[in-house]
């Protein structure tokens, strides 16, 4: 949840949502690297694809770049990617916004037949089950 | 709209998943992502321990993990200490394998060991092959208490693929299975213990920063 007037690539914002922004475009690397299709990207979000496409063909061994793909995988940020972890990156793919943003859109969830929702908690920000606690209450 | 918590499985996850439940959350998935976290039963069964009313998930197990009669005894031991509190959560698996250079199972591998599971948890004999060889296996004393399988477990099944079961290929598959042993249709159906559900995931959409959704990728629950 960010705070009014913090953005969407805040430390914070970056340390708690950023790992689940980022499996996007690790997954989207190695999906098209195996020749496996995947829905596509929105256009906006090409050119990062395309910048961690380069940074993923880095990693080694090359048999196994899964090794370094998915080290921290929804817990937290590599250093060599953090700098990919954009404010646009973490507004599209993850459940990111301001308290009354997040109420609005659970809302429509609860509206659309959905009956359950649940948050990820990232290890070491356990402070996020009051923030997410006092969204839900204004729902 | 009930809400819950969705952890990176460490031993000591009990911690925040008792304070979880203090605040009134519902459920908390488990990650079954071996090459990541802890074991995903070793966290259930040590947040069993220290809760009493917060269900508690597989989020999601993986088939490929552990055969299936060891998935549906680790199910029924965290029952025995958390009884009719876990849910049986299943995918054909993404991260779990991917970290080992792998790809999603087969849908009807899953659909098969699901099968497997929920037979065992019901107390039948069931045949499974192991070695290239069909054999009956079921739990041979289920009474002494060491394993629960009289609180239902129900099943759970992520919907976040592509070809995701929305597309009701497992639950065909299941029902064609119930069909073939004479049972009714409408165990998948409704509260009853046997449910079958989706799990609906918003991965796959993407959202502009107004939260309004970019490409349709998200499904709802069956």
């Amino acid at each position: 949840m960010l705070a009014e007037g913090e953005p969407y690539d805040s430390p914070r914002a970056k340390a708690i949502a950023g790992p689940h922004a980022m499996i996007s475009l690790h997954n989207q690397v190695e999906a098209a690297e195996a020749g496996f299709t995947r829905p596509p990207m929105p256009p906006h979000l090409l050119p990062l694809l395309g910048r961690y496409r380069e940074l993923y063909l880095t990693y080694q061994p090359p048999e196994a770049r899964y090794l370094t793909n998915h080290r921290g995988h929804l817990m937290f940020l590599k250093p060599e990617e953090e700098h990919l972890c954009t404010a646009e990156l973490i507004a599209a793919t993850t459940f990111t916004g301001t308290k009354p943003a997040l109420r609005e859109r659970l809302r429509a969830l609860r509206d659309a037949g959905f009956s359950h929702f649940s948050i990820t908690i990232r290890d070491g920000h356990s402070e996020t089950l009051e923030e997410w606690v006092a969204v839900f209450e204004g729902v | 709209m009930d809400i819950g918590i969705n952890l990176a499985t460490a031993a000591d996850s009990w911690k925040v998943v008792k304070r979880a439940e203090e605040l009134g959350y519902t459920r908390v998935w488990f990650y079954d992502t071996h090459m990541l976290n802890a074991d995903v039963f070793v966290g259930m069964a040590a947040a069993a321990m220290v809760t009493s009313k917060i269900r508690l998930g597989t989020g999601v197990l993986i088939p490929s993990n552990r055969i299936a009669p060891v998935a549906a005894n680790a199910l029924a031991s965290v029952n025995a200490l958390a009884p009719g509190r876990v849910d049986f959560g299943i995918s054909t698996g993404s991260t779990a394998r991917s970290t080992m250079g792998l790809g999603p199972v087969k849908l009807s591998a899953m659909a098969e060991y699901i099968q497997i599971v929920r037979a065992l948890l019901r107390g039948e004999t069931v045949e499974w092959e192991c070695e290239g060889e069909r054999r009956k296996i079921r739990f041979l004393n289920p009474e002494i208490g060491a394993i629960n399988i009289a609180d239902p477990i129900p099943l759970h099944i992520s919907a976040a693929g592509p070809r995701a079961p929305a597309d009701g290929g497992v639950r065909r598959r299941l029902d064609r299975a119930d069909r073939q042993r004479g049972r009714r249709l409408s165990r998948y159906r409704g509260d009853e213990p046997g449910l079958a559900r989706c799990r609906a995931k918003s991965r796959g959409s993407y959202l502009d920063r107004r939260g309004r959704r970019l490409r349709a990728g998200g499904r709802r629950a069956l």
